[in-house]
C-alpha cells in the first residue's frame, strides 16, 4: 500500500496545538507529512511576528 | 531481483487452529522449537528462522497474506527512497549532501543496507528530538492554553450570534 501522504500548509502548521498534534501523528507513521522550504517560511515568518522565534525550526527535521 | 514476483501466500480458515498451535509452540521462549525431517532426523531452529516464523504466524493470525520479499545488502535509490518513504530524486538529494554514503556500481549508485537503516534512525531521532522540544517550548509559552482559550471566546462569540439569529426570527411573523 502506498503511504497516506498529506502537505501540511502554513495554516495549520502555525496553530501550536494542532501543529504539534499533526506531527506527532506524522511521527507515529500514520501519515507521512510533507511540506515545502516556502510553507516553512510562512510559519517561521508568523512566528516571528507573533514573538516566538524559538518554534521557527520545529519542523526542519521533517524536509 | 524481481521483488514483486513473490506470489503472497493466503491463510486459510481451517489453518487458524493448527497456527494457533505452532503460534504457542513459538512463544514458549524457554526451549528452541526442532524441526523433524521426514526421516526423523531432528534439528533445532536458529535463532533467524525461528524469528521470521514468529513474525510470519503473527501476521497469518491476523488473517494477513505473506510474502516474502528478500531485501538486498546493497540497495538500488529506489529501493532506498522506498524503505524511507521518500521520493527517488529525494533520496538522490541526500546522497548528494553527503548524508548517506553510497558506491557506484558502473554508472549506478548503490547504498548499503546497513547505512541506510543507520540514516533511518538518525532520522527518528532528530524528528523525535525536535517534536518533543516543541511540545515543551509550545506548553512553556502556553500556547495550547491561549489558543484553548481564544477557541472558547470564538465559540461563545458565535453562540451569542447564533441567538440572536433566533430571536430575529422568530420576531419575523409579528412584524
Amino acid at each position: 500500500m502506498p503511504p497516506l501522504r498529506a502537505v501540511l500548509d502554513a495554516c495549520v502548521l502555525f496553530p501550536a496545538s494542532l501543529r504539534d498534534t499533526l506531527l506527532c501523528a506524522a511521527d507515529h507513521e500514520i501519515y507521512q507529512v510533507q511540506f515545502t522550504n516556502e510553507i516553512l517560511e510562512e510559519v517561521s515568518r508568523n512566528l516571528l511576528k507573533k514573538g516566538i522565534s524559538e518554534c521557527s525550526n520545529i519542523c526542519k527535521p521533517y524536509l | 531481483m524481481a521483488l514483486l514476483e513473490h506470489e503472497p501466500v493466503t491463510t486459510s480458515d481451517n489453518e487458524r487452529a493448527v497456527l494457533k498451535k505452532i503460534d504457542q509452540v513459538l512463544k514458549n521462549e524457554k526451549r528452541m522449537p526442532r524441526l523433524v525431517g521426514p526421516d526423523g532426523e531432528e534439528i533445532e531452529l536458529p535463532g533467524s528462522l525461528f524469528q521470521v516464523l514468529q513474525r510470519t504466524i503473527y501476521h497469518m493470525l491476523h488473517g494477513r497474506d505473506i510474502s516474502i520479499v528478500p531485501i538486498e545488502r546493497e540497495l538500488t535509490t529506489e529501493q532506498a527512497a522506498d524503505l524511507l518513504n521518500i521520493s527517488r530524486p529525494s533520496l538522490v538529494n541526500l546522497l548528494e549532501k553527503g548524508e548517506i554514503p553510497f558506491h557506484k556500481v558502473g554508472t549506478h549508485r548503490r547504498i548499503s543496507l546497513a547505512d541506510l537503516m543507520i540514516y533511518k534512525a538518525q532520522r527518528a531521532e532528530r524528528r523525535a528530538l525536535a517534536l518533543a522540544e516543541m511540545v515543551r517550548l509550545s506548553e512553556e509559552m502556553g500556547l495550547y492554553e491561549e489558543e484553548r482559550r481564544s477557541a472558547e471566546e470564538f465559540n461563545r462569540k458565535q453562540r451569542a450570534r447564533d441567538e440572536v439569529t433566533h430571536v430575529s426570527e422568530d420576531a419575523e411573523p409579528y412584524e
